[in-house]
């Protein structure tokens, strides 16, 4: 078992950046896909990173674990920097930190029973032996609710929830500290996603894990994250709690963003709030705001200089220097 | 937290108790065999065939299969030499099912070298990349970019001759097209999710390309094993009429062609015919069998 | 759970169907039955395997050849269009009724420009020149919000983003004014402020020149915010036909209950 809280965050990123060489049309040009993403998650708390595509939110996550190696930045799990580690020390790394990924069809390896999928990461990070490795597996899978029986299948005998739900198994197999959660439920029905959404705060509570939840889907942030960070191509474009989010939006993205989710009741149902157009081509952003050729608020300042995170309370970040100061006002009244 | 109409639940079937994985996997193997139509099981049936024939050769044939003078030279087949004979007498029906083996085991032999080397170096070009992959494309372009049986002249007068050579060169021909083969296989599984799972896992990389993506790509490789098999034992047959890297008197089919070519225009048909049919039987079930699994494996994909 | 009878454009009665496979005859849709009433919005909803996409691959013709129907009907204007063989449904097929695809980008044909798509469908169902046909094209463009029309006729359709490319598909859905309009989920996978636009213009163009549609989903917010009707799929059954605002706020259905439960995530623990 875990011990209880410590101090320091659980995940700490500061600062990251992620740029691509891409050819196109001849000239290589650089894409800026991450910019300067600065995320702290607690143990027990659940951060979310919504956005749309385009968006960075992926590789994010995929920089964090070092499946992608960020261009720059900071990145520390449980207080250790994961940047810096050689490929030999993030493999132990990857005892603390773990990714459940978005699509259960091709997550598992169509040729490994549910038993190898799930002691494959003890064998290589723990010294259990073959049969206490096995006892274990048994106890993953009983800890998201599946039986027994499902050890000698093969995913493809198993339904899209219970494969996610041994993606989870996996994923905390070896107790990780820290747990990426690509869009775990974006590919389930909405019948089983309650079930996944379930076990993922079970688990949360009973071993106080900190959550990265990336999502494009409002509804499943609003109840599951404590925190909410909105980005917008590459860059963090407003952050704060949850509630504090979803009541008062304040970035015109966000507020864009939370006014199309269509809604089954009425009374949930916000006025649109319009951007113009359709999201930009990421080579495209200019020097200023990333919003500009959008937004219904621009200003010629916007387009001068780009915006950065700024207070509105305490807890609630924004980056655009418009909204601010009539929060500011709108506060001093 | 699960109700009567929880879907989770439905879908998966009870599943009767497991049979050991090679017996079920042999079992499927043959009921696959006999619900299938078409090609395969006639491919299979064609190499059984000529597989048995070769083993029956080892242990007996009608005449030895190097003797002269078996029998009248160039004679037709009779009751006494099924095949006939040919212009030193020897039985051409002991030396075709005796080729048999020489073939086979040719054409298996060379297969199995440029399935193994290839998709392993397809596989770590695809998978790592850089400057590995740029200089195995080239490199690639420029074997291929000889004409097949030119190429294999030119390396056997390096070489010289002898079976590990020849079974070498044949290997050369078909190389490339396992290592394209298998770095698309590579490429395209590259960004599937369970690959970066197995990373996350903590597989060093060569694990996750030899362990978890290349046994998902046996399928695709393996047909084409069996239709390049169909090209290597041509061009085996090729160098054995030439007379290069295989001697020409050995029992091979396309020896045994050379050997009769000459004697077609005098009427002795049989000399050459037999051999000659060898190779399309050969060439034809390892065709069919290739056929038959790229459509399985087509069938499966949908 | 019966459909009205009458103002129905499109009926299906008792609808059975399912395929031949290796193990056996697997049923898919079992007795189907429900009315598109005209000019009317009707959601079809379901999660994956209610059968929801085959009913509509059903209704347009367009199913595979190893599916079987087994019974039931669909009836358009006075026939039963569920024994038409294909040429028959050729006829009516993209002329009047019409189809809009899930993924736009993988439905449009890649190495055909996209005027030049526009301008084969409008003329393989009416007779106009090529010239009127092109203008047809482009203003059906103008119609869908694709901005320069004369300019991205001549694009392909990879050339095109996610939202655009639905935009075409709905384009080439249009451009002969069919009396149905069946969409499969038109805006999953879209991002979420281009799918309100998406839907925003669906509504649009649907409630302007009356045709009646039906809609694929399995999202219920947007069947609460646009549709008339919905019928409720699970497993290739009906469970439940009504207005939307009815079904949606008062369900009387165990299934469709449960599916507005999950949906507002109420079976979560607080």
């Amino acid at each position: 078992m875990n011990s209880p809280m410590s101090h320091g965050p659980a995940l700490n990123v500061v600062g990251l950046r992620k740029e691509f060489r891409v050819k196109r049309g001849g000239r290589a040009r650089t894409l800026v896909a991450v910019d300067s993403v600065t995320i702290d998650v607690h143990p027990g708390e659940t951060v979310a990173l919504v956005g749309e595509s385009g968006s960075g939110k992926s590789t994010v996550a995929r920089c964090i674990v070092r499946l992608i190696d960020p261009t720059e930045g900071a990145v520390a799990v449980d207080g250790r920097d994961m940047v810096g580690m050689t490929r030999r020390e993030l493999s132990r790394a990857y005892g603390d930190v773990q990714m459940v990924f978005q699509d259960p069809n091709s997550s598992l390896n169509p040729r490994m029973t549910i038993r190898q999928i799930l002691t494959e990461p003890l064998r290589l990070h723990t010294d259990m032996d073959k049969s206490t490795r096995i006892a274990r597996a048994a106890g993953l899978l009983s800890m998201v609710g599946l039986g027994e029986e499902h050890l000698d299948r093969y995913p493809a005998e198993l339904s899209g929830g219970q494969r996610q739900r041994v993606g989870i198994a996996r994923a905390i197999a070896v107790s990780p500290k820290v747990l990426l959660l690509d869009e775990p439920t974006a590919s389930l029905d909405v019948s089983v996603r309650g079930q996944v959404l379930e076990i993922l705060r079970q688990l949360q509570q009973q071993q106080q894990l900190a959550y990265l939840f990336i999502s494009h889907d409002l509804d499943v942030v609003r109840r599951i994250s404590d925190r909410v960070m909105v980005m917008y191509l590459g860059a963090i474009v407003e952050s704060g709690p949850t509630e504090e989010i979803f009541s008062h939006p304040t970035h015109p993205y966000t507020k864009a963003l939370l006014s199309a989710a269509p809604r089954i009741d009425p009374e949930e149902r916000r006025e649109r709030f319009r951007l113009e157009g359709e999201i930009p081509s990421p080579f495209d952003v200019g020097a200023g705001c990333r919003l500009d050729n959008r937004c219904p608020l621009v200003q010629p300042s916007c387009r001068a200089e780009r915006p950065v995170l700024a207070s509105v309370s305490p807890t609630h970040e924004v980056a655009c220097p418009v909204v601010l100061s009539s929060e500011r006002i709108a506060q001093a009244v | 937290m699960t109700t009567s109409l929880d879907p989770a639940v439905e879908i998966t079937a009870p599943k009767p108790a497991r049979l050991s994985r090679v017996a079920a996997a042999v079992l499927g193997a043959i009921r696959s065999f006999r619900s299938s139509s078409g090609t395969l099981p006639i491919g299979l049936s064609l190499l059984a065939f000529l597989v048995l024939i070769s083993l029956v050769s080892l242990i007996w044939t009608p005449y030895p299969p190097t003797a002269t003078g078996t029998g009248a030279f160039s004679s037709a087949p009779s009751g006494a030499h099924w095949f006939g004979t040919d212009a030193v007498g020897s039985d051409v029906f002991s030396r075709t099912i005796s080729a048999g083996r020489t073939d086979v085991f040719y054409t298996v032999t060379a297969v199995a070298i440029a399935l193994v080397i290839g998709s392993a170096w397809g596989a770590l070009a695809g998978f790592f990349g850089g400057w590995f992959e740029t200089v195995t494309l080239r490199l690639l372009e420029v074997v291929q970019a000889f004409p097949a049986l030119l190429m294999a002249l030119l390396v056997i007068s390096i070489l010289g001759p002898g079976t590990f050579n020849v079974i070498l060169v044949v290997a050369i021909l078909p190389l490339p097209d396992f290592v394209r083969l298998a770095r698309a296989e590579v490429l395209t599984k590259k960004t599937w999710q369970f690959a970066e799972a197995a990373r996350m896992v903590g597989n060093p990389p060569l694990v996750v390309l030899f362990k978890h993506l290349m046994p998902n790509s046996w399928r695709p490789l393996l047909a084409y094993a069996s239709i390049s098999a169909a090209w290597v034992c041509g061009n085996i047959a090729a160098l054995g009429f030439i007379g290069v890297g295989i001697q020409p008197d050995a029992v091979e089919w396309g020896s045994m062609i050379a050997r009769g070519e000459s004697d077609v225009v005098a009427g002795a048909w049989w000399e050459a015919l037999f051999p000659g049919l060898g190779v399309l039987v050969l060439a034809i079930g390892c065709q069919l069998v290739g056929d038959g699994i790229a459509a399985r494996n087509r069938g499966e994909q949908r | 759970m019966t459909a009205n009878e009458a103002g129905n454009l499109l009926s299906v009665r008792g609808y059975s169907g399912g395929f031949k496979t290796p193990s056996g005859f697997k049923h898919v849709l079992d007795d189907v039955s429900f009315g598109l009433r005209e000019s009317a919005m009707t959601a079809i909803v379901g999660e994956t395997g209610s059968g929801k996409t085959l009913l509509a691959l059903s209704m347009m013709g367009l199913t595979a050849s190893t599916f079987v129907k087994t019974g039931g009907s669909i009836e358009y204007a006075g026939d039963d269009i569920s024994t038409y063989d294909d040429r028959a449904y050729r006829r009516i097929r993209g002329g009047e009724f019409a189809m809009a695809f899930q993924d736009a980008r993988a439905a449009l044909n890649p190495v055909i420009s996209v005027g030049k798509q526009l301008i084969d469908a409008c003329r393989a169902h009416q007779r106009v020149s090529v010239a009127q046909a092109r203008e047809i094209a482009e203003e059906m463009l103008r119609k869908v919000r694709v901005p320069e029309p004369a300019q991205r006729m001549r694009q392909f359709p990879h050339e095109f983003s996610g939202g655009m490319a639905q935009r075409v598909m709905l384009a080439l859905a249009l451009v002969c004014q069919p009396k149905l309009l069946i969409l499969d989920e038109p805006t999953t996978g879209l991002d979420v402020t281009i799918q309100a636009d998406i839907m925003e213009l669906i509504v649009d163009l649907v409630r302007s020149s009356g045709m009646t549609t039906c809609l694929i989903t399995h999202d219920l917010g947007v069947v609460a915010e646009t549709c008339d009707d919905v019928v409720v799929m699970y497993r290739g059954k009906v469970r439940e036909i009504g207005p939307c605002a009815q079904i949606l706020q008062y369900p009387e259905d165990p299934y469709t209950q449960q599916l507005l439960r999950s949906s507002r995530f109420e079976e979560l623990s607080a």
